[in-house]
């Protein structure tokens, strides 16, 4: 099973709740870890991997022939994201905007046009002192494209365990959904302000589309945020855990350490979260 | 000759655009007949790409010559490509009109 842990809003809890999930979850089965935001990767902080293996992560970016090319300007027309322009008697490519999405190769009539890998960042893996095989993928900074790091990260996944868990970036785009694609449940983590019901809004949006089951963890409670509660009820949307706000959890995490180390009473809550989760997806 | 001039409004007289590739609209100015003719741009919609893809513009239009605020690293490159001068002006400071003036009593000097 593969459990997305996503939130729209930054700093809600998702790295919090992802880490505790996977050492919670690593008492019992094999469980793999991978942190996609990789523009800030930070779960190796609270589960302190040993890293073993790194590679070179890529985007296939288009080359053009000029000797074949006629410019006839399909391969411009074509570039949702204006990484190519015609100018005078040449194609330019902007190498910083190409997705790597492969449409100007493909639609190229006289094909003028390969492509190359240009590397744009690194993937990690090794394993953590639970046994939970961790990997995550790291932007170079500077680089505008994340997405096909992401990729490049979840074709790792593999049958070796039995439980996935993948902490997502923030933001409700292109990365997020690259990161929930194909995943079997969707945590989303909230708080009660307007900021955190903003983006689980959108959130919930991107879910109306996958059709990914899904609950709520509501992080930072005690203030009662009417209008979080009433959109929960109204889209019956499950709320599978609240973490109060509290002062010294915030200092734990600040000083790396997970949650459920350093406040062993909600390792029940946890536990209970994995089997709600799985009676959840009994359900669909 | 054509030149461009980046613009907020889409009026001979509108306040200049000191962005590039953001500028709303852009104004086709004929050095020789003084035609002019308000153009849309497409920039500021685009989450990515609006220096290139608004180059694009100028380049489809024929322009020679623009004149803005700041151009970015892409149109830029964009632009020498296309062989059309840039020249950066206190975009703030200038209505388009203004700026016309200025370029053909030969006020404004070309970019590096």
């Amino acid at each position: 099973m593969k459990i997305a842990v996503a939130s729209g809003k930054g700093g809600t809890g998702k790295t919090m709740v992802a880490t505790s999930l996977a050492a919670t979850a690593a008492k019992d089965h094999p469980v793999r870890f991978l942190d996609c935001d990789v523009e800030a990767p930070n779960a190796h902080l609270f589960l302190n991997p040993t890293i073993e293996r790194k590679e070179k992560a890529y985007i296939a970016v288009p080359k053009i022939d000029p000797a074949a090319c006629t410019l006839c300007g399909r391969c411009v027309e074509v570039c949702t994201f204006h990484a190519l322009a015609k100018l005078g008697t040449q194609i330019l490519v902007f190498p910083q905007l190409c997705h790597g999405c492969g449409s100007c190769t493909l639609q190229c009539p006289v094909d003028a046009i390969t492509e190359f890998p240009r590397p744009i960042g690194e993937l990690f893996f090794g394993t953590t002192k639970e046994n939970i095989l961790f990997s995550m993928g790291e932007l170079t900074i500077s680089e505008p494209m994340p997405t096909p790091i992401i990729r490049q990260l979840k074709a790792h996944l593999s049958d070796e365990a039995t439980l996935t868990i993948l902490d997502s970036p923030p933001g409700a785009s292109c990365s997020v959904v690259t990161t929930i694609h194909n995943a079997d449940f969707l945590l989303l983590v909230t708080e009660p302000t307007a900021f955190g019901l903003h983006d689980l809004r959108q959130m919930l949006g991107i879910v109306e589309k996958t059709g990914t089951p899904a609950g709520v963890i509501i992080n930072r409670a005690g203030v009662n945020y009417a209008p979080l509660e009433k959109l929960l009820e109204e889209q019956s949307i499950p709320v599978l855990m609240r973490i109060p706000y509290r002062n010294e959890i915030a200092a734990a995490l600040a000083s790396g350490q997970l949650l459920t180390e350093s406040f062993p009473e909600y390792k029940p809550a946890f536990i209970h979260l994995l089997q709600d989760i799985d009676r959840l997806m009994g359900d669909v | 000759m054509i030149i461009f001039i980046s613009a907020m409004g889409s009026s001979f007289d509108s306040q200049m655009s000191a962005r590039y590739g953001r500028a709303p609209w852009f104004i086709r100015y004929d050095t020789e007949t003084s035609d002019w003719q308000a153009i849309e741009n497409m920039g500021p919609n685009l989450q990515g790409g609006a220096g290139v893809s608004t180059s694009q513009l100028l380049m489809d239009q024929g322009a020679k010559a623009v004149i803005s605020g700041h151009f970015g690293p892409n149109a830029k490159q964009a632009l020498q490509a296309g062989g059309i001068t840039m020249l950066s002006v206190d975009a703030d400071q200038l209505t388009v009109d203004e700026a016309v003036r200025q370029y053909q009593s030969g006020l404004l000097t070309a970019n590096e």
